[in-house]
């Protein structure tokens, strides 16, 4: 590897491994009960009897697990989505993903109306979960579909997309107003995202949404590389750009339902990590799709930390908190950086 | 392995406008040829359906008697380098970043030593090698084209398709770059095609010449048969006169009459 900087992004990708370690115990630390560092450790080293083992393994552990994972998934449905539409500002929200999936919870939440019966006594979580799955799918197909009938261009897909996102927003705001009291403030809790609800088997869904986005996106990123030269030229190298951007969404989609129906619509994760990613090791995707689930990672994670801390013992959805940080940030990396991410 | 293109009886739809009204045509490894004609005449448009990215309705393009529809995308990759006009990158790329991907064809995931040598080969012959880790978009026009050039070359295609592959560039580096197409098309015996605007460079620089207007060869054979004064005439409504000096080249002297749709003023 000749090329410049080659070595230095390689390095970059494992120094930034090397910190998850630390977030892993960070997290697993934080909550609302102290629980002193060694007890943490002996905890996890299989010492699980006591309160503190039974908080430390039925809670902060699939907890902390499942924002590594989530947000690695997340960041990286980023990266492929901004390079299959070639839009710095793509997202799983562009795609109407989220709002579908909000749409299916509130149906849920708010008319009891569920696509699929569970015994689960804890049935309102598990049937907003199968919901948002199942609507986020539906989005998918909506948005495939259309921009199918528009020659799967990189624009179609956005339209479509936002198209979709409004019609399910429209939708989520009328169950909205039909809504009592009780089931609104539940509904608003779900739609913020947040990682406290996730169990066991939420880590399991949300790892098979990670082994769908990784396995993807590697196989992809010579193609999504080729296609930020345009359609023609991607042709040229061997990309057949309809076909990728189709099964690339649908993967994507997938994938961002997955997690939309384990921790609700967590936004910017996805959005942000890209583009921090490609800050730091430039545009080639081998690069990016891995810098970014690091990020991804990382991002959720301390965002959890500080969800569980800055009003503690009390505990902020992490969403709200992804948007409250994520956004200036953003500003600042709009304002400061922009000539070296996008044009 | 001998490569030879045929264009046979294409027809070409944009929608419902024929863009390619049954084009004839064949291009030889070891040439250049130049495909001319006015705005809309159809040069890239056929650039694009021997590049497999148009489809003919009519028609067919053969590679070596073989129909170009029988290809698998990584073999027409690996067969065809194509250069458009104007490329908009969306997210920042460097220079090595964006001749890097000339090597996609031929790579699984990691570029070997082998690829990163034929990127900076190609990064030399067009004498961007400099530009390497700048941007591509703080490039002048003229630098970018010739960074897409050197990535159609690392991808070491049989044929070189060029969209006006010198529009941008300055007087020196249209010899330049028209000179290295041509030494490359003549060592490497490619199949090269380049549409171009300039009848002069193309006197000068083509082995062919595919002249075209609304759709259709007009004519084709060799530059001096085929651009005279009476096709040009024909083709561009222009007047034009034929000069030497010592070699051969056409002065253009005006539009001919009636067919300007600006008022003449006197």
């Amino acid at each position: 590897m000749g090329l410049p900087n080659s070595r230095l992004k390689g390095a970059f990708v494992i120094l930034a491994t090397a910190l998850l370690p630390l977030l892993f115990f960070t997290s697993v630390s934080t909550g609302s009960v102290s629980i002193s560092f060694d007890k943490v450790v002996s905890a996890l080293l299989g010492n699980s009897e006591g309160v503190e083992g039974t908080i430390v393994w039925s809670y902060r552990v699939p907890r902390t697990i499942a924002s590594l994972v989530a947000g690695a998934a997340l960041a990286i449905n980023g990266v492929v989505l901004q390079a299959l539409t070639r839009n710095p500002l793509a997202s799983p929200f562009t795609l109407g993903l989220n709002s579908a999936a909000s749409f299916g919870a509130a149906l849920a939440i708010i008319l009891g109306k569920k696509l699929i019966s569970t015994g689960d006594p804890f049935a309102l979580t598990a049937a907003a979960s199968t919901n948002a799955f199942a609507f986020s799918i539906l989005a998918m197909v909506l948005v495939t579909g259309l921009a199918g009938l528009r020659g799967m261009t990189p624009e179609s897909l956005v339209l479509g997309g936002i198209a979709v996102a409004y019609l399910f927003s429209a939708a989520t705001s009328f169950l909205q107003y039909l809504a009592g009291e009780t089931q609104l403030r539940i509904f608003v809790l779900w739609s913020m995202g947040d990682l406290m609800r996730v169990d066991w088997l939420g880590v399991y869904l949300l790892f098979v949404a990670l082994v769908a986005s990784t396995a993807l996106s590697i196989k992809m990123a010579w193609d999504l590389n080729a296609l930020s030269l345009g359609d023609e030229t991607a042709a040229s190298l061997g990309t057949n750009p309809k076909r990728t951007r189709l099964v690339g969404t649908l993967a994507t989609a997938l994938s961002t339902a997955l997690v939309a129906s384990q921790i609700g619509p967590v936004g910017f994760v996805c959005l942000m990590s890209p583009h921090i990613a490609r800050y730091l090791v430039g545009a080639d995707n081998r690069y990016v799709i891995p810098m970014a689930a690091i990020i991804g990672t990382s991002l959720l994670t301390i965002a959890d930390v500080g969800a569980r801390t800055l009003m503690r013992p009390a505990e902020i959805p992490v969403g709200v908190i992804t948007a409250m940080f994520g956004a200036p940030f953003f500003l600042g990396l709009f304002v400061r950086a922009r000539r070296r991410i996008w044009q | 392995m001998a490569v030879r293109i045929s264009v046979r009886g294409a027809v070409v739809y944009y929608g419902s406008f024929r863009a390619l009204d049954g084009v004839t045509a064949e291009f030889r490894q070891g040439e250049v040829a130049a495909v001319l004609g006015p705005n809309g005449s159809g040069k890239t448009t056929l650039l694009r359906t021997i590049l497999r990215v148009l489809k003919p309705k009519e028609g067919a393009v053969y590679v070596d008697e073989r129909d170009l529809r029988e290809l698998k995308e990584g073999e027409l990759a690996k067969l065809m380098g194509y250069m458009p006009q104007g490329v908009e990158v969306r997210f920042s790329m460097r220079v090595w970043e964006v001749v890097a991907l000339g090597r996609k064809p031929h790579v699984a995931w990691a570029l070997s030593p082998r690829d990163v040598q034929i990127i900076e080969e190609a990064m030399k012959l067009v004498g961007v090698e400099r530009l390497a880790n700048r941007y591509l978009h703080e490039l002048s026009g003229g630098e970018r084209q010739r960074v897409m050039l050197a990535r159609v070359l690392a991808q070491e295609p049989k044929v070189l398709l060029l969209d006006e592959p010198v529009s941008s560039l300055d007087l020196k580096y249209q010899i330049e770059v028209l000179k290295l197409v041509r030494s490359i098309t003549r060592e490497k015996a490619l199949v090269t095609i380049a549409s171009l605007h300039d009848i002069n460079l193309a006197l000068r620089f083509a082995d062919k010449v595919v002249l075209m207007k609304d759709g259709s060869v007009y004519a084709i054979g060799r530059p001096h048969e085929v651009l005279t004064p009476e096709n040009i005439m024909e083709v561009f409504n222009v007047k034009a006169v034929l000069a030497k000096n010592p070699r051969p080249f056409i002065v253009v002297e005006d539009v001919v009459e009636g067919t300007s749709p600006v008022p003449e003023t006197s």
